[in-house]
């Protein structure tokens, strides 16, 4: 968040929104500058890469630093102001204008919230829909009180910019993979000189989704650990089947509804596969 | 595997073919009452398929009376030189006729032998058959012309928070009486989608998908980590516009996870994935979004002409605005891509393996399996280390993280000491 700053355009100081929004910015510990913006109203992000020119003059320290561009841009509009542009059918311009001043960013339009009409729909939200459709804008509407929930979200986005570049190194792994692979860490198992690995076998079978308690602990007491397992791969050409075959031991003794008492192919085959493939992609 | 053959010679007799064909002419020509005779006793020589000997044996067919028989042993007396060896002459010829059949069937033989090393054009089965079909649907190419289509809304079967009938009949009640054309379809991916269908059934998805979550809901999936899955799925679905609808529950007091993080969470996906977010505060007004989205896209979609593309040529940027032709995806291939997104890897349940250990971050199991994909890859290069203390040593080195970090010795030697050893 250090790195990051916001540009207001200096329209703002001239409403009553504009001027509580900056009197509580000011006590957040968020950066930001006030300048003419091409289009009114309007909220920029910059962010310090570091590097530092020299200045000619102005600044104290003989250097200035560089402020790149983020690609969002935030346009507030009035309730009036909206309102009017669905009368005239203006709206549509209001994108094109956007992209003309700050071309290639992904455009946001805050404005308060609409009041719906008793019929479901109205000329507004119909109007909004469009506007995402179409012109592919984000819509953020405000509550009341408008200069507090303006703020807020404006924290929000800062945040999310800031941490936009870490995230998305992290995205990139992580978005191969089908679950969320941070959350486990809560169960993981502690090694110390050897204990534990019992512990650690069963997690790892835990980690095909049709392992259960009992499945689980059916195949540790047969193949304690998985060299055991693995051997018996190797060595039966009719492991799969014999795997299949290995009974469920289920705490709740015989019952008179039991379906499966065995492991079954699907499972066994799994495994098989789990341990076998060399190809990364192949489907469990 | 034992074949019958059935060998037939073209001429068995040929001597008393010709014989019997000269004296039929001769008795044509002279007009001789011998030729109706003649000419039955060649037919049924013609017809035997068996070599005789003599004139003598002939006499076993119709039409070879006695005088027939004697003249062709005169005949064949003459020819052979005044030699009549009649009785002896049987083994020959059988002999002779044996000989022939072996030859044929060497020939026979041969012949099969040259057809097995050909491989033999199988008739293709019917699982064969079946992918051939659809493998010619996806490619095919549909168009559809404006006025030639209509959209629907498509609602997933399972798509409620909570999941139970009464909240899906609610969907639908709402639906109805806000006018929106629709159909629940079990979907393999989002909540809501819509289509193009043709009178030909073909049907053509919007690039627009809803995810519909209440606020508990996305608390709830935000803490187990179904969120970032189900994102990353909407992003690889191939469909452009991702919405997500987040429905007000009840005053959003008890979520589970404070209502500042949730918001934070939607304005990361924003900006961060790019999705779209909507607010609404029940379900009602959720399904008069959707219903209103369904009218606008419908006036949009009008004047548009559609037509197919596979997800691998699909255009990035399809601007609605102002294209008049749009490539969009089939239907039955969103479907299907979608599943098979669903399914786990061997990559992904062996990255899970390795994290259950303590000492193992994201970072190092990913460089790990960055260099062994799975496990069976691991246990092959443990299995090719010369001995035990380098394979435990096999994963020490590797560069782990942004700042490259070896793995270090204790996690690799742990691991090997795992998989390769008999600890209970």
């Amino acid at each position: 968040m250090k790195y990051v700053r916001m540009v207001i355009d200096t329209g703002f100081m001239g409403i009553p929104l504009g001027q509580e929004m900056l009197q509580q910015l000011n006590s957040t510990d968020l950066k930001y500058e006030i300048r003419t913006l091409p289009v009114s109203y309007c909220i920029l992000w910059e962010r310090n890469v570091g590097q530092r020119t020299i200045a000619l003059g102005t600044s104290p320290t003989g250097l200035d630093e560089t402020w790149k561009r983020e690609n969002q841009v935030v346009q507030w509009l009035s309730e009036y102001d909206f309102q009017k542009a669905v009368k005239d059918q203006s709206l549509v311009c209001l994108g094109p204008r956007l992209q003309a001043s700050f071309p290639d960013c992904q455009y946001t339009v805050a404005l308060t919230k609409l009041r719906h009409s008793k019929h479901g729909s109205s000329a507004g939200q119909d109007a909004l829909i469009e506007m995402q459709l179409l012109q592919k804008l984000h819509v953020e509407q405000l509550n009341h009180p408008e200069s507090q929930d303006f703020l807020a979200f404006l924290q929000r986005y800062t945040k999310a910019i800031a941490e936009a570049p870490y995230k998305k190194q992290r995205n990139e792994t992580l978005g191969s993979f089908k679950k969320y692979l941070a959350n486990d860490k809560k169960q993981c198992v502690r090694v110390d000189q050897g204990n534990g690995y019992g512990r650690l076998w069963q997690q790892h079978l835990n980690r095909l989704p049709q392992v259960t308690l009992e499945v689980a602990e059916s195949i540790i007491a047969q193949y304690p650990c998985p060299k055991k397992l693995l051997d018996h791969f190797s060595s039966d050409p009719m492991a799969v089947q014999s795997l299949a075959d290995l009974k469920i031991k289920r705490c709740n003794g015989p019952q008179p509804l039991h379906t499966e008492r065995r492991i079954g192919n699907v499972l066994s085959s799994k495994l098989y596969t789990l341990y076998n493939a060399k190809d990364p992609n192949t489907l469990i | 595997m034992e074949t019958r053959l059935e060998v037939r010679l073209r001429e068995p007799n040929p001597l008393f073919t010709r014989w019997l064909e000269r004296w039929l002419r001769e008795a044509e020509r002279r007009q001789q009452k011998s030729q109706f005779k003649l000419r039955q006793a060649l037919e049924a020589l013609k017809s035997y398929p068996l070599p005789l000997s003599s004139g003598r044996d002939c006499s076993i067919l119709r039409g070879f009376g006695g005088t027939l028989c004697q003249l062709i042993d005169e005949e064949l007396r003459q020819h052979r030189g005044l030699q009549l060896v009649a009785r002896e002459e049987a083994p020959v010829v059988q002999e002779h006729y044996e000989q022939q059949v072996q030859q044929v069937i060497r020939q026979v033989q041969e012949h099969q032998k040259r057809q097995d090393k050909k491989p033999k054009p199988r008739k293709p089965t019917k699982k064969e058959l079946l992918e051939q079909a659809a493998l010619e649907e996806r490619e095919r190419v549909v168009e559809m012309q404006p006025g030639g289509f209509q959209l629907l809304l498509l609602v997933d079967t399972q798509e409620t928070s909570g999941k139970n009938k009464r909240v899906l009949d609610q969907t639908r009640s709402y639906l109805e009486s806000l006018g929106a054309r629709h159909e629940v379809r079990r979907l393999t991916i989002g909540d809501f989608l819509w289509i193009a269908q043709d009178a030909q059934g073909n049907e053509l998805v919007l690039p627009y998908i809803v995810e519909r979550k209440r606020m508990d809901d996305l608390a709830s999936s935000i803490r187990d980590g179904r969120f970032h899955e189900q994102k990353h799925r909407l992003q690889q679905s191939g469909l452009e516009n991702i919405i997500y609808l987040v429905e007000d529950y009840g005053d959003n007091e008890q979520l589970g996870l404070p209502l500042d993080s949730l918001q934070q969470a939607l304005a990361n996906a924003r900006i961060q994935t790019g999705v779209q977010v909507v607010r609404t505060e029940n379900h009602y007004r959720s399904m008069s979004y959707l219903a209103a989205m369904s009218r606008s896209l419908g006036q949009i979609f009008a004047s548009k002409r559609l037509y197919s593309v596979q997800r691998g040529t699909l255009d990035k940027s399809i601007c609605v605005l102002t294209d008049s032709r749009l490539g969009l995806l089939k239907f039955r291939a969103l479907y299907e891509d979608s599943a098979k997104n669903a399914q786990l890897t061997v990559r992904e349940v062996f990255v899970q393996q390795l994290l259950q250990l303590h000492s193992l971050s994201l970072d190092r199991a990913m460089s790990i399996v960055e260099r062994y994909p799975t496990p069976r890859c691991l246990l092959d290069a443990y299995a090719e280390c010369p001995d035990a203390k380098q394979a435990g040593l096999l994963l020490a080195r590797i560069p782990c993280g942004p700042l490259e970090r070896p793995l270090g010795e204790k996690p690799s030697q742990c691991l090997h000491e795992f998989y390769t050893t008999h600890f209970r």
